[in-house]
């Protein structure tokens, strides 16, 4: 069973992630900060990664330079779910792309649905 | 005469001081709002999936999932204005308008048919491509549709009503883009008085309920950034507010 790691500060809108990612038969991990959620990737090894950008502590780009200077973790898939726009982001979304995150979304735009069906093409094998 | 200049100077930047701290707390509450606004659009998801099986309850659950996300998308749009202020020139790209107005009318048709409004687009004549910020237009023409759909439906209690997003060629050589309809009392002299009202008073536009006010100022300080404020104008008979579009003298040669 695919693990999935959702970062995201908003324990509302994490139970509502939840709801909707565990229906395609996926285990779901929620953390709220970037420091439990790094020691949750070393220990679950999750399949994919769904990131807040605003989160407390530390912010979702530092955790995803941390991230990918680990050598295990360069070609994790990680989906941004952010409360902030590409738009607003300005430069620091070509940050993010030489980072290597798969796919972005806005939450005010997106519908959990979208994310849901984004989320599972990324998870399907590859054909050899 | 220098004492006179000094304090006057120091007015000036305790002024400017103020409206930064204003808007840097706008800007704040504009994020803290956006957040329950998400949880329940979210929420409304997770339950049309497992509760909704009353028709009845599944349209009240769409009316709430579209009033939140009309309200994202004008925070999103305040965002926009936000920045469009802090830079100094929009990136601005070769945009077909009659284009944007059919994509702002497909986006606005369910939330406008809760207020029994029709959104029609008209383009009088063909029109050159104008160069614009492109997500600003959608956003200004997004928030002055759904304020005017607002503003339409509680002027008068008709069954139905219309609302035009139109664009012509004006007689000073440039494209008037905007949204027309029947509201009344939308001059520039209102329009002036608004912008000089904005954060003073609860309803700085007579005509507009309250509420529906914000939507039309955002959309100015969109339209002010890429060219110039909002103003009054008429299409087809109908009464509105339009923007100037300069017609690029590069395009005509695309």
């Amino acid at each position: 069973m695919a693990r999935i790691l959702l970062i995201e500060s908003d324990k509302i809108l994490a139970g509502n992630l939840k709801s909707v990612l565990k229906k395609s038969g996926r285990r779901i991990d929620w953390q709220v900060n970037p420091q439990t959620a790094m020691d949750s990737i070393d220990r679950q090894k999750p399949d994919l990664v769904i990131l807040d950008l605003l989160l407390a502590g530390r912010g979702g780009v530092e955790f995803l330079y941390e991230l990918r200077s680990y050598p295990d973790w360069q070609n994790l898939p990680i989906v941004v779910f952010s409360s902030v726009s590409d738009r607003e982001l300005g430069r620091s979304a070509k940050n993010l792309q030489q980072l290597g995150i798969t796919a972005f979304y806005h939450k005010s735009d997106t519908s959990l649905a979208e994310l849901a069906r984004s989320v599972e093409q990324i998870l399907q094998p590859t054909p050899a | 005469m220098a004492y006179r200049g000094f304090v006057r100077r120091q007015a000036i930047d305790g002024n400017s001081e103020q409206l930064a701290q204003q808007r840097a707390l706008l800007a704040a509450l504009s994020d803290d709002l956006a957040l329950p606004l998400i949880q329940i659009k979210t929420a409304l998801e997770v339950l049309e999936h497992e509760h909704f099986n009353e028709p009845s309850t599944r349209e009240q659950g769409a009316s709430m999932a579209l009033s939140a996300s009309s309200g994202l998308q004008l925070i999103e749009a305040y965002h926009l204005a936000l920045q469009a202020q802090d830079e100094q020139t929009l990136p601005l790209v070769p945009v077909s308008m009659a284009g944007v107005l059919q994509d702002v009318a497909h986006q606005l048709t369910p939330y406008a048919k809760q207020y029994d409004t029709e959104l029609q687009v008209d383009v009088m004549g063909k029109l050159r491509p104008v160069l614009a910020h492109r997500p600003s237009l959608i956003a200004a023409l997004q928030c002055l549709s759904a304020s005017m759909i607002r503003a339409q439906a509680a002027q008068t209690r008709q069954k139905t009503h219309r609302l035009l997003l139109g664009a012509h060629r004006s007689p000073d050589n440039s494209i008037a883009a905007g949204v027309f309809s029947t509201v009344d009392g939308l001059s520039d002299r209102t329009l002036r008085t608004a912008r000089s009202l904005a954060g003073r008073a609860r309803q700085p536009l007579p005509a507009i309920p309250a509420g529906a006010a914000s939507g039309i100022l955002i959309a100015d300080m969109l339209c002010a950034a890429m060219w110039q404020p909002l103003r009054s104008a008429a299409h087809r008979n109908l009464h509105g507010l339009a923007t100037a579009v300069p017609i690029s003298k590069q395009l005509q040669f695309v």
